[in-house]
């Protein structure tokens, strides 16, 4: 397969933005939509769209699994023989055998689990895309074990991306503006009474 | 179903905005036309949502009249046709209803859904799409029965959102679309969670969060601004056959629908 880097046209260092809006503008470019009323452009269109598409899910899979788990952790609580399964659970998760992983992890007791335990469950739930339980764990780690910035990366990282997406919406809506509230309610309110027959405001 | 899924009406455009009335009027009457006359109270904006989505990747044709109807027996409204996506929702719709009210029954709940049952049984029938019920009854089944075991709220909002995803996508044969249902899901189930919490605290109701002494704001507003973040990636990738009704939902997946989940799960609840 080629470089997913290479079809994005980002350096690999780029960051996580930069490359979600190198994808956004090329997949505006080659959307299928563009091309409605040429069928050959369409079919080549498509084709490239896929390849951006595979492209992008490539590097966001590679950097979801892949914040450094090679390193082992750091902490010193656990006994040696976590330490090992731990190396092992970082391993099926770079491999992407996630539930493997998973179950390696609910093997150790309640009792063992340190730091690194909390930070290794939550890149499984990250992985698996149940992002409330994966921050929870990440913050758990990170209140073990403040100094750890493996943890601290992966926490952030989680809040960085979720910041990204909302930025439009606070940016338009940042000072409260009560008047809108105001015409949303009554809108709402005109609905409502549209229901049972009524009407609120007479022109919609 | 819930109700979170509004756009944000002061951020659309006059012709988006009417276009977007006509259809919830034009749901409303395919409701009526082919479950039932009752059924028609139960409109909500999700299903209005899923009729927007539907019709934009399927590009059919949208025939706008001017009808008055029982709720505005005066002046005329603006009513959309669009035949087989409207009929697809309102049976959709009539389903969740049912198995919506029959779950409250089987959990000895209120007497209005007692009453409800029977009715609601009726629009099952009228519904006439016994596989996609089936497979909403199995989702509802493992739904609930991960509740009672007390599973996690990202386990829940998972099957939750398979079943949306079926939904979204039945009979299209869109695994893109099942992908946008299926983030959507988990968004409402983690959203509803949230905003009952408080609700659910006091009348001791069932609520996935129930273990938390109060709500874990910052992870739920970032767990579904992730599931929004998705949704919109899907939607992208989908093809877009109505330019109008892109808009539209562009405007509900990056205005309306934080809008909800920043009143949900910020402080100034």
């Amino acid at each position: 397969m080629t470089d997913p880097y290479k079809v994005l046209g980002v350096s690999r260092d780029a960051s996580d933005d930069d490359i979600k809006q190198a994808y956004r503008k090329l997949a505006r470019k080659y959307h299928p939509d563009n091309f409605a009323t040429d069928d050959t452009a369409r079919s080549m269109a498509e084709e490239k769209m896929k390849e951006i598409n595979e492209a992008y899910d490539a590097i966001q899979n590679d950097r979801k699994n892949g914040r450094s788990y090679g390193s082992a952790g750091s902490s010193t609580s656990d006994t040696s023989y976590n330490r090992n399964t731990y190396i092992t659970v970082r391993s099926y998760i770079n491999a992407g055998r996630i539930g493997e992983a998973d179950s390696l992890l609910e093997g150790i007791s309640n009792a063992d689990r340190g730091a690194e335990w909390y930070f290794l469950k939550g890149c499984v739930c990250a992985s698996k895309g149940w992002n409330f339980e994966a921050m929870n764990h990440f913050s758990r780690a990170c209140s073990m074990d403040p100094s750890n910035m493996e943890y601290r990366a992966a926490l952030n990282n989680m809040q960085r991306g979720a910041g990204s997406y909302n930025r439009g919406y606070t940016t338009t809506t940042s000072n409260d503006c009560s008047g809108c509230d105001i015409c949303t309610s009554l809108l709402c309110a005109d609905c409502l009474c549209e229901c049972c027959g009524g009407d609120l405001i007479r022109c919609c | 179903m819930f109700g979170y899924i509004k756009p944000m009406t002061e951020e659309l455009k006059v012709k988006e905005h009417e276009l977007y009335k006509s259809i919830y009027c034009g749901l409303c009457s395919a409701m009526g036309e082919h479950i039932c006359t009752s059924n028609r109270l139960t409109l909500s904006y999700d299903i209005v949502f899923l009729a927007l989505v539907r019709c934009c990747v399927t590009g059919e044709n949208i025939h706008i009249e001017k009808k008055r109807c029982m709720a505005h027996p005066v002046k005329p409204r603006n009513r959309a046709y669009i035949p087989e996506t409207l009929r697809y929702c309102a049976r959709v719709s009539a389903l969740l209803t049912f198995y919506n009210v029959k779950d409250d029954v089987e959990d000895g709940g209120k007497l209005s859904s007692k009453l409800l049952l029977p009715s609601a049984k009726r629009y099952m029938k009228k519904a006439d799409m016994p596989d996609l019920g089936e497979m909403i009854k199995a989702h509802l089944d493992e739904l609930s029965s991960l509740e009672k075991e007390n599973g996690s709220l990202d386990r829940n909002a998972d099957c939750f959102g398979r079943l949306l995803g079926e939904v979204f996508a039945c009979g299209l044969e869109n695994a893109e679309l099942y992908n946008f249902g299926y983030h959507i899901g988990k968004w409402i189930y983690i959203t509803d969670a949230a905003d009952d919490f408080e609700k659910d605290k006091k009348s001791g109701e069932y609520n996935p969060l129930s273990a938390y002494e109060t709500l874990p704001r910052e992870a739920l507003g970032i767990a579904s601004t992730l599931e929004l973040e998705a949704a919109y990636t899907s939607f992208d990738r989908l093809e877009h056959k109505n330019q109008v009704l892109k808009a539209i939902i562009e405007n509900i997946l990056t205005l309306g629908m934080p809008s909800v989940s920043h009143k949900v799960t910020g402080d100034n609840k």
